[in-house]
């Protein structure tokens, strides 16, 4: 394991946790905002003052990333070799470590990047904002998956659990509060003594969170609420700043402003790892294996979205297009008969009246008209739709009285135009207004009712 | 109190000796092993990818005949063994390691029309236009084949008519030539032991059934397929199919099924009993189909045809999995699959025998295990994607000669343009007046025991 404390003064150092080896120190006479480990420790990226820059293992400045501008959040999504910055612009910036290009540029609209966190079971960017809210990002769309309203003030901090069924985020109105991502529903909250500033999840779910100069680490604190934390510690004399989990370690990692920690957590890491995913006392050899596999393996950005189970599967309403599909087609063979055998019957009539008139003066008005009954055939068609009719408004309406309030997403949104659009026709309707007046139809003097 | 700490020791992680293999513990919790679909799906398509990188089936080209080469025979107990016969009349025999002509004699003055190998594998059959059967003996124990097949040959049938194929029973000392009829010898005797004839037009494909080995099938030119069985000397059914078949061959694993490579570009396979119908159609071929062989497992068949291409299918498919073509390679008039499954023998009119790999991407040579294992995954993960757009596409991708290209286009516009206009027809007509005809009965005329 390797730490790299960024201090605001622009020191940087990084080494190895375990036996205190040196690797590399830089005085960088500028602010450093955040600093994240690519996909293996040869390589750090460092959000300073006003861009991204990638540094080796030793020191040495590899890469100035001039497209992230002013950012302070800094995520790595490994499975896609994505770096992912977020700042002072509100700008969301992914950039492909592999060939270097930057793959996705969002904007938030909600101003600067409060807090970031990636999902790791999704690869879903969570960022949370000045209005409380927390917004979820894939990198194939310029809208958010989902904006949750989640505090009554800045998010400074997201969280989400290895399992991607839980988000913690505390907030400025100082809050820490579990929600579960996949109903969106918030679970329970706690209020810690002093404003929280740092949260972070081990991987046995143990919740870690930093307020003032104490650490209060939770147990179980995602699925049931805890009366009191399972441990505590304070950092006398100094601010906790920020906290880190170890992976498959049970140690906790609490920077300060006199430097940082380690305090050992019974219970927070994973005891047995899986070495083929990730080695912790991976050699040479292996390290270098491993990145070619890795390599190899690079998930397409097209493959993050808040369901990452859904390749394979059989697309959404696909069995009800094929009910639309053949529902149509019978239609269509329908009206072909009915059409083929009124014309049969009418050429049929037409000849007998030929037969018996063959001078051909009467003409066929005294032909009764020819009714083709197909009721036979429509009590055969069983429509496989859904029998119970509401109207679009109804439906809609009852829609918008069960979703949650506190989330937006596209489905919302979808629903509140429509609501608005049949609600606006109904009462058009009411006052007797046309359907369409002419200067909202372009082409409206062409319209047969006028 | 005792409190429990995960402490780990580098020590413990680290190999006694350098030659051991290293300690890769596992946990198979999906928590810790997420995307799992994304991430297979991405190796699904690289392994589609590779698989189209080393797709390269042709091995080698046999070059020695003067003229076309018109037959070839498998040797029952060499997998190395290959004869031909071309049309100046020459014999070559052929071993395929080496690539080289091992044997070569003017076996006939005429075409060279068929050729087999005794069942024990001692001797060589020919049979040409100069009305003549030629028996050459192979000592199968000589390690030097050069001196293995003796020069003169040892017997000598004839006939008023040239024979036009000729093929050796799977146990019993017999072999079977057809020209207007089928005549059945034993080696011993200087005449047929009987003929077998329905009908006067002549044949010029005759196979014995490997499984049911008392069957013969023959394809004859009023295209009609005849089947007959030699223990009551008698023929046993006859098919008529739209147009005339070039070529039969048996199911080496399914008794009674046979395919017949037709010249309506198409491959008809049938089962004895049931001729009423056939049970699979193989369609992709532009041109008529010449030759045809089941591979050793009866899964897989290989086609050449007249459109010089060959074209590999499986047995139950209606559609090529793989194409094979070379700029230099003409009319294909015979193919044969190897004993073992590995490699396709064809001959064509451009005077050479070429040798190609039945799996175009496999790996020839020694596989390890570890090879093996990430190869069968590789398959294992193609195999599941396959219906995904992207593996698709990429899986059934291949290079297509112009002349076909165009001919296949061609056909498939008219094939719809009168599917078109037999549905208009259908729609536009009282129900049922014109009933739909299965596919797999269009072609056949008549059937008659």
């Amino acid at each position: 394991m390797w730490t790299s404390p960024a201090r605001k003064r622009g020191h940087v150092a990084s080494f190895d946790w375990r036996t205190g080896t040196l690797d590399c120190e830089l005085h960088l006479q500028e602010t450093v905002h955040d600093v994240q480990w690519p996909h293996n420790e040869t390589l750090f990226a460092v959000a300073q003052r006003k861009y991204i820059y990638i540094y080796d293992k030793k020191g040495t400045e590899l890469h100035r990333l001039k497209d992230h501008r002013d950012s302070t959040h800094l995520e790595f999504l490994p499975y896609h070799f994505l770096l992912v910055s977020a700042g002072h612009s509100g700008y969301i910036r992914y950039q492909d470590t592999t060939h270097g290009a930057v793959v996705s540029e969002l904007r938030s609209r909600q101003g600067p990047t409060q807090s970031l966190c990636h999902n790791p079971w999704n690869a879903v960017i969570h960022a949370g904002h000045s209005n409380g809210t927390v917004s979820l990002w894939s990198p194939t769309m310029t809208t958010p998956l989902a904006k949750m309203l989640c505090h009554r003030g800045a998010v400074k901090s997201v969280a989400v659990d290895r399992s991607g069924n839980h988000m913690v985020t505390a907030g400025r109105d100082g809050l820490v509060k579990v929600w579960d991502i996949r109903t969106f529903g918030e679970l329970h909250s706690y209020k810690p003594p002093s404003a929280p500033t740092s949260l972070s999840i081990s991987q046995t779910g143990l919740l870690a969170v930093a307020h003032g100069p104490r650490v209060a680490i939770y147990r179980d604190a995602l699925t049931s609420r805890q009366a009191q934390p399972y441990m505590q510690h304070l950092q006398a004399g100094s601010q906790a700043h920020q906290v880190t989990f170890t992976p498959y370690e049970d140690i906790l990692a609490l920077g300060h402003a006199g430097g940082v920690s380690t305090l050992l957590v019974p219970g927070a890491g994973e005891a047995n790892y899986d070495a083929l995913e990730v080695n912790p006392f991976q050699t040479l050899k292996q390290r270098r294996e491993t990145e070619v596999k890795q390599l190899l393996d690079k998930l397409p950005i097209e493959t993050i979205a808040l369901d990452p189970t859904f390749i394979g599967k059989m697309a959404q309403g696909h069995r009800e297009r094929q009910i639309e599909r053949t529902a149509a087609e019978r239609q269509r063979v329908k009206r072909a008969r009915r059409a083929a055998s009124s014309a049969e019957k009418r050429a049929l009539a037409a000849a007998e009246a030929d037969a018996a008139a063959p001078d051909g003066g009467a003409p066929i008005a005294s032909m009764a008209p020819v009714v083709v009954s197909d009721s036979e055939s429509d009590s055969e068609e069983v429509t496989r739709a859904p029998a119970r009719k509401r109207s679009v408004l109804a439906n809609h309406r009852r829609f918008l009285r069960r979703r949650q309030e506190n989330v937006i997403d596209q489905a919302l949104v979808d629903a509140k135009a429509t609501v608005e659009r049949e609600t606006a026709a109904i009462q058009r309707r009411r006052d007797g207004a046309p359907e369409r007046t002419e200067s909202s139809y372009a082409l409206g003097r062409f319209s047969r009712k006028h | 109190m005792k409190i429990r700490m995960l402490s780990r020791d580098a020590a413990q992680t680290t190999r006694p000796r350098s030659n051991d293999l290293p300690r890769l513990p596992r946990n198979l919790d999906p928590e810790l092993h997420p995307f799992s679909q994304a991430r297979e799906y991405t190796r699904a398509l690289n392994a589609t990818k590779l698989e189209r990188v080393f797709a390269k089936p042709f091995v080698a080209a046999l070059d020695g005949h003067r003229d076309g080469v018109y037959c070839m025979a498998r040797h029952p107990n060499h997998l190395s063994a290959m004869i031909s016969g071309s049309g100046d009349g020459e014999l070559r025999v052929w071993n395929l390691i080496n690539q080289k002509t091992v044997w070569s004699h003017t076996a006939h003055k005429g075409f060279v029309r068929g050729v087999c190998v005794a069942n024990d594998g001692r001797s060589i059959l020919s049979c040409g236009d100069d009305k003549a059967i030629r028996m050459w003996n192979f000592d199968y124990d000589n390690k030097n084949w050069a001196t293995a097949v003796t020069e003169e040959a040892e017997s000598v049938w004839l006939d008023d008519e040239g024979f036009t194929s000729i093929d050796y029973h799977r146990s019993d000392q017999l072999f079977a030539t057809c020209n207007s009829s089928v005549q059945i010898w034993n080696y011993e005797r200087s005449n047929p032991l009987f003929n077998l004839s329905w009908g006067a037009d002549s044949l010029h494909c005759v196979r014995f059934n490997p499984t049911e080995t008392h069957v013969l099938a023959s394809a004859g030119s009023d295209r009609m397929i005849m089947l007959y069985d030699i223990r009551t000397k008698s023929p046993l059914t006859k098919l008529t199919l739209a147009m005339k078949t070039n070529a039969i061959a048996w199911n080496p694993m399914q008794a009674f099924n046979f395919t017949a490579a037709n010249e309506d570009h198409n491959c008809y396979t049938f089962d004895m009993r049931n001729m009423s119908s056939a049970l699979n159609i193989l369609k992709d071929h532009v041109s008529a189909v010449m030759d045809i062989d089941y591979s050793p497992t009866g899964k897989e068949i290989v086609t050449g045809s007249y459109d010089c291409s060959i074209r590999l299918f499986r047995a139950n498919e209606g559609h090529s999995r793989d194409i094979y073509h070379t700029r230099r390679m003409q009319r294909i008039f015979c193919v044969r699959f190897s004993q073992d499954n590995k490699y396709v023998v064809t001959g064509s009119d451009d005077t050479n025998l070429r040798l190609w790999k039945a799996r175009a991407a496999e790996k020839l040579g020694p596989v390890s295990s570890r090879e093996r294992a990430a190869l069968n995954y590789a398959d294992t993960l193609r195999g599941r994607f396959k219906h995904m757009p992207e593996v698709r596409r990429i899986a059934r991708h291949r290079h297509i000669p112009k002349a076909i290209h165009t001919a296949a286009r061609t056909k498939r516009e008219m094939k719809e343009a009168i599917q078109r206009k037999e549905d208009n027809m259908r729609e536009n007509s009282r129900s049922g007046s014109i009933p739909r005809e299965a596919e797999r009965k269009k072609n056949i005329v008549s059937q008659s025991r």
